[in-house]
């Protein structure tokens, strides 16, 4: 049974479906930095501390897409 | 946005304890851990992933980390961006409520009658924080800043500063 599920989990989804739920994260993260960019630039009022924020928020961020990016060649491929 | 005048100095900037954003990430932190709950029961379980799987079980870790991290960051921004303003002139209250909510008052230090500190409960005593009211001249409002760390400094600094401000609105600045 266990074999089962795990053999149709993996035909459901497919890699397009992967690409889709890529895409949809990317775009959310995009909606979401603007907006985040928007408050730690109009209403931080020590810009040294936005910086570093931007910098760590969008390294991290990165290294979630890079890795999530790699996922979805290799089960592309 | 906060515009300052020329002459006006930032003397002080008061967030909420640490003990707040940990509290208001706490449910963060629990949903960051379930992958590697994950991760790890079935590594324990000693179930064999094909590569396919693992590339997926990867690629939905990775998803949940990547949504727990973005939430972490408006809990943090919403967290820091809720703060009291001391400078030389005036004190800001900023008040954060999510993203797409805020609320600006602001007094002169001139004006403040009654400064009052409330440390309640075990762990306000223990790490040091607690709540600071502020009562101002002509106003029927109460400023209240909650779980401020050190809050007896903080007041100490706010009476200093109040001293000041009502020193050189009287043109005394210089004769005492």
């Amino acid at each position: 049974m266990n074999e089962g599920i795990r053999e149709s989990l993996a035909n459901f989804i497919s890699p397009t479906v992967l690409w889709l739920v890529y895409l949809i994260a990317f775009a959310v993260f995009v909606v979401v930095s603007i907006a985040l960019m928007y408050h730690w630039k109009n209403y931080n009022v020590n810009s040294a501390v936005g910086k570093r924020i931007v910098r760590g928020y969008f390294l991290v961020s990165g290294i979630f897409l890079f890795s999530m990016l790699v996922a979805a060649i290799a089960y592309s491929s | 946005m906060i515009t300052f005048a020329e002459d006006e100095k930032v003397i002080h900037e008061i967030r909420r304890h640490w003990y707040v954003l940990l509290t208001e990430s706490f449910f963060v932190v629990i949903l960051f851990l379930i992958p590697w709950a994950v991760f790890f029961g079935i590594d324990t379980l000693n179930i064999k992933l094909s590569q396919g799987e693992g590339s997926l079980f990867f690629f939905f870790s990775t998803l949940w980390l990547f949504v727990t991290w973005i939430i972490f960051m408006v809990v943090w921004t919403n967290y820091y961006l809720d703060v009291w303003l001391i400078t030389n002139k005036r004190i800001i209250d900023i008040e954060q409520f999510g993203l797409f909510k805020r609320d600006v008052s602001e007094f002169r230090l001139d004006r403040i009658q009654d400064v009052t500190i409330e440390v309640k409960g075990i762990l306000p005593t223990l790490l040091h924080f607690g709540d600071i009211h502020v009562q101002t001249a002509g106003e029927a409002r109460m400023f209240i800043i909650k779980a401020v760390p050190n809050p007896y400094k903080v007041r100490d600094s706010l009476i200093k500063e109040h001293d000041r401000a009502v020193s050189e609105s009287h043109g005394l600045t210089g004769h005492s």
